[in-house]
């Protein structure tokens, strides 16, 4: 039982509870990476976006038929909403803001040639790894907003398969990359289910 | 200084204190944060229904039947009042 008058950790303690411990999301997002790898082995690697947006909506369902009977649901209050919508949005747009400089450093460095050209050609020898960058701040932006250590280990993961990927390659380095994102999956995949093999058999039916 | 004995119990002040932190909660919600029994709940909830410190209403959710917890007014004052107390005490 968690200290009765440190308010602040209880109300921690029963959002990680209620949405972070089952691993539920954890799994959604390997399966997500997953989806796009192989996306991306059939050439339509744009489905990437679409299997997030269409998966994303699936957690809070499978996570209500899931957990209800085992752990019930609470209403938060106003206070911890606008929290978490604050936490969202700046998750939102940092992705959108880096994003958008990635867009930006594309024009600037690799479409003018003539212009910047050496940093350009450094560019283009980075191939397929600097799509882990994105992958890398999201896990990293993910650990520090909802303080979720697990998170830093899956940027670690992401850093490793395209290392692995790049090191290995023969040819093209774009050919092999849907490898590197099918092995960042692993992570993910693996430590939610073991997670949620975990939650499920702490947390039994309590229903009578 | 008088700490109010109906929050000092320490199954009603779990109850309580994780009731204070959301607007509203099921049974099983609370269950599982506190590690009560059934019984045990139902019983301490129902000394702190009839305190009105709590609200509690039977509603169905998914054709299955749900009890619905919140904290009132009253309730939420007294437990303010009593973590005041509690601090005072301690320094």
């Amino acid at each position: 039982m968690n200290d009765p008058l440190n308010l602040d950790s209880i109300e921690e303690n029963a959002y990680r509870k209620s949405n972070l411990d089952d691993g539920i999301f954890d799994i959604l997002i390997g399966f997500c990476l997953l989806l796009w790898a192989v996306s991306l082995h059939f050439d339509y690697g744009a489905l990437g976006g679409i299997w997030f947006a269409v998966l994303f909506p699936t957690v809070a369902p499978i996570r209500k038929k899931l957990m209800l009977q085992r752990v019930g649901s609470a209403q938060p209050t106003p206070e911890r909403q606008s929290k978490e919508t604050k936490k969202r949005s700046t998750l939102i747009f940092t992705l959108a803001g880096t994003f958008l400089l990635g867009v930006a450093a594309f024009f600037l460095f690799a479409a003018k040639d003539g212009l910047v050209g050496d940093l350009a050609e450094s560019m283009r020898g980075l191939g397929s790894s600097i799509l882990a960058v994105p992958l890398v701040l999201i896990s990293i932006m993910i650990a520090i907003t909802y303080k979720l250590p697990r998170a830093f280990f899956y940027a670690f993961f992401v850093v490793a398969s395209f290392s692995l990927v790049r090191f290995a390659e023969t040819s093209d380095h774009w050919s092999q990359i849907h490898i590197a994102i099918l092995l960042s999956a692993i992570a993910p995949i693996v430590t939610g289910t073991l997670l949620l093999r975990k939650y499920l058999h702490d947390h039994p039916v309590l229903l009578p | 200084m008088n700490l109010d004995p109906l929050i000092h119990a320490p199954a009603r002040l779990a109850i309580l204190s994780h009731l204070f932190v959301v607007e509203s909660a099921d049974a099983t919600w609370l269950l599982a944060q506190t590690g009560l029994t059934w019984g045990n709940l139902s019983s301490h909830m129902t000394k702190l229904e009839e305190a009105k410190y709590i609200q509690v209403k039977k509603t169905f959710v998914d054709r299955k039947p749900t009890t619905i917890l919140q904290m009132s007014t009253k309730g939420r004052r007294a437990f303010e009042a009593y973590r005041e107390d509690m601090r005072q005490l301690i320094e």
